[in-house]
């Protein structure tokens, strides 16, 4: 028998009503009834213990959503999601508690997801003696001092106000919020994506210290292709709410199946100069807002044909790692 | 003669006694149909410079010294209804967002013709036309359709189109585009890129890109200048500066895109960050990041000297290059070593 998973997520859905307001008054002007925004539909993931999976897609693919529901700030629509075997989305406040000590996040933007008006001390310290009712005073200082010194920065900066470091000792005070209570799991959804090169690549580096030193899972949310190559064993790439692939990261940058895949691999801007043109796709992202027949991708891709506009493609399994939601790649028309 | 010439450019901000610099002596030049980057992290003043350029420095910008020549004009001492007739005609700007670069409230159509008449006595009907056609030439599907659309219905992607269209509505003989790309995702990224740099060429428009993107610059640009605290760092051609980058930020920066590490390894990392422009170091700005930083570096600013390979201001180099006129020395190869 297969092992149990460290985090399994099954036929995981998530829509938003669109109930009040000017644009839901619109679309039901319009004829739709019921309006919804669909930012999942029907997610099937695992995560194993100790490696990094990335998620990628482009601009409302739903992959924020997916880490929010993931962490249980947002109730999913339907759906289970288990950790290490037990089910946890639908706990209870006070059952989830044990829960939110081992799953942190790490948030897009330094600059909006620490509290202005809390020093570093009580940022980091709060969720130290909230978890840890037990320790004394001393106990959480020191708790604190060796926080901001795992992240390289210097503890004698406690008192300090988030406005007064840097975008990317913002982000490290963020690794350290996250690290406090000694998770096992951390979401970042793209902490990367507000910060400079030179930046990111100490805050890379840094996430990836605190894997190993930690033995920490990470789900890695991200719309940059390189980070995804240098940081992820494993691979997501969505679209539109669904899984369109699921591959080790060296199968996928080598060979990519998925036609949406190969579209976001040659868009990457490359220093080589155009060695690759990028592949044109037809159009834009459709909204989430109605459920599109068949394959979420078919109005952009070059391969679909009748089946694909009309039967929702399954995800496959290729080989030991590789998953494919396409026909195209089932007939080998690829 | 070149079309633009950018001589002892300093920008300040802040009243005169206590005025914080914030772009040092920039010069360049930008000939007809050259398509250039600007390129640095966020707090470079890039940005500062794209409205330099075209004197939209808001209070308590000014320019403080230098000149900038379109044509042999000087726009740093044009009045503003006179550089009102410049802007827009002669030297067009795009910007990240084009949510916000176009009036939500007014179709894009309307926006356009109304662009086109600014600058000419074109009638309604006329410029209508005009439109329609740019529209058509940036790929836009359906233009008479969306002539009559409002911003909010068209995707981001198709904005931006928009934005490029307008920018090349009256045939300007400089675009500057200042992170064009950065609001959009990587396949519509490439795409826009794709456009504006076949615009530029078709329509014989010069390009200033102003970008933090490596991989951007490479895709679009000719030249490429590289910015840090305020001041060009690195100029020359775009490609021989991404082999074989000179000045230390250089192959800073590009030793730390994560394309440049094998797969699991540490990424090379810039130790500390970009300081602001009030506590500039003194010398040259970059001293206290450079790992090849000697005793002049923190007292003087380094001069521009010519590597073979592009213009750099570091004082290790220069005396590199006066010691010993081989270019092979192992810090010039550090750069290739790593591609």
């Amino acid at each position: 028998m297969k092992p149990t998973p460290f985090i399994q997520i099954c036929d995981l859905e998530k829509s938003f009503p669109l109930k009040r307001g000017l644009f839901a008054h619109l679309y039901q002007q319009q004829g739709y009834k019921n309006p919804h925004v669909h930012a999942l539909n029907g997610i099937n993931l695992s995560i194993e213990k100790g490696e990094a999976l990335c998620v990628v897609g482009e601009t409302g693919c739903g992959k924020s959503t997916l880490a929010r529901v993931l962490m249980g700030l947002i109730a999913p629509s339907k759906g289970q999601i288990y950790y290490q075997g037990q089910r946890i989305d639908n706990l209870t406040h006070n059952e989830r508690m044990p829960f939110r000590k081992s799953m942190q996040m790490i948030f897009q933007n330094p600059y909006t997801s620490l509290n202005p008006r809390m020093t570093i001390f009580q940022t980091l310290s709060e969720p130290v003696s909230f978890h840890n009712a037990k320790l004394t005073k001393e106990q959480v200082d020191d708790k604190v001092a060796e926080l901001m010194l795992s992240v390289d920065l210097n503890p004698d900066l406690s008192d300090a106000y988030p406005h007064e470091f840097s975008g990317g000792q913002r982000q490290r005070i963020s690794i350290a919020r996250a690290l406090s209570v000694d998770p096992d799991f951390i979401v970042a959804d793209e902490p990367l994506a507000s910060l400079d090169v030179s930046v990111q690549a100490q805050v890379l580096n840094l996430m990836k210290d605190k894997q190993q030193q930690h033995n920490l899972t990470y789900l890695f949310i991200t719309h940059d292709l390189t980070v995804v190559k240098h940081f992820a064993n494993r691979v997501v790439v969505m679209y539109l709410g669904q899984v369109c692939e699921i591959a080790d990261a060296n199968t996928l940058f080598t060979q990519a199946k998925h036609p949406y895949t190969q579209a976001l691999i040659s868009a990457i801007p490359r220093l080589d100069n155009n060695a690759i043109t990028p592949i044109k796709l037809a159009g834009e992202v459709p909204t989430p807002l109605h459920k599109p027949t068949g394959c979420a991708f078919q109005a952009r891709c070059h391969y679909a044909n009748d089946r694909c506009r009309n039967e929702v493609p399954i995800p496959m399994q290729i080989d030991v790692s590789t998953l494919i939601a396409c026909h195209a790649v089932e007939e080998e028309r690829l | 003669m070149a079309l633009l010439e950018v001589k002892n450019l300093n920008v300040s901000f802040g009243a005169k006694h206590n005025a914080v610099p914030v772009l040092f002596d920039i010069s360049f030049i930008l000939h007809r149909r050259e398509r250039i980057a600007i390129v640095g992290e966020s707090g470079a003043g890039k940005s500062t410079l794209g409205f330099a350029l075209v004197n939209l420095l808001s209070k308590p910008g000014h320019i403080h010294s230098g000149t900038v020549k379109l044509d042999g004009t000087n726009l740093t001492t044009l009045t503003s209804p006179q550089m009102q007739k410049i802007r827009g005609k002669r030297i067009a700007m795009i910007f990240q967002d084009p949510m916000v670069t176009l009036n939500p409230v007014i179709t894009i159509g309307k926006q356009m013709v109304e662009a086109i008449r600014a600058h000419t006595s074109i009638n309604r009907h006329d410029a209508k036309k005009i439109v329609l056609e740019k529209l058509a030439q940036v790929q836009i599907p359906a233009p008479d359709i969306r002539f009559d659309q409002y911003p909010h219905e068209l995707s981001g992607g198709m904005r931006q189109r928009v934005i490029i269209a307008t920018a090349l509505l009256l045939t300007p003989d400089i675009i500057i585009a200042d992170e064009p790309t950065t609001a959009l995702d990587v396949t519509i990224q490439a795409e826009i890129l794709e456009l504006l740099k076949s615009m530029c060429e078709e329509n014989n428009v010069a390009l200033i890109l102003i970008t933090h993107d490596l991989g951007v610059v490479s895709r679009v640009a000719e030249r490429t200048m590289v910015m840090y605290a305020g001041r060009i760092v690195e100029e020359g051609p775009t490609l021989e500066i991404i082999n074989d980058p000179q000045h230390p930020y250089t192959q800073g920066l590009l030793n730390a895109l994560p394309q440049m590490t094998l797969a699991g390894h540490k990424l090379n990392q810039i130790p500390g960050s970009m300081p602001s422009l009030s506590d500039r170091p003194n010398g040259c700005a970059f001293h206290p990041r450079c790992q090849y930083a000697i005793e002049k570096c923190q007292i003087k600013q380094p001069n521009y000297i010519y590597s073979g390979i592009s213009t750099v201001a570091c004082h290790v180099l220069e005396d590199m290059i006066s010691e010993t006129s081989s270019s092979d020395s192992a810090f010039l190869n550090d750069g290739k070593d790593v591609l």
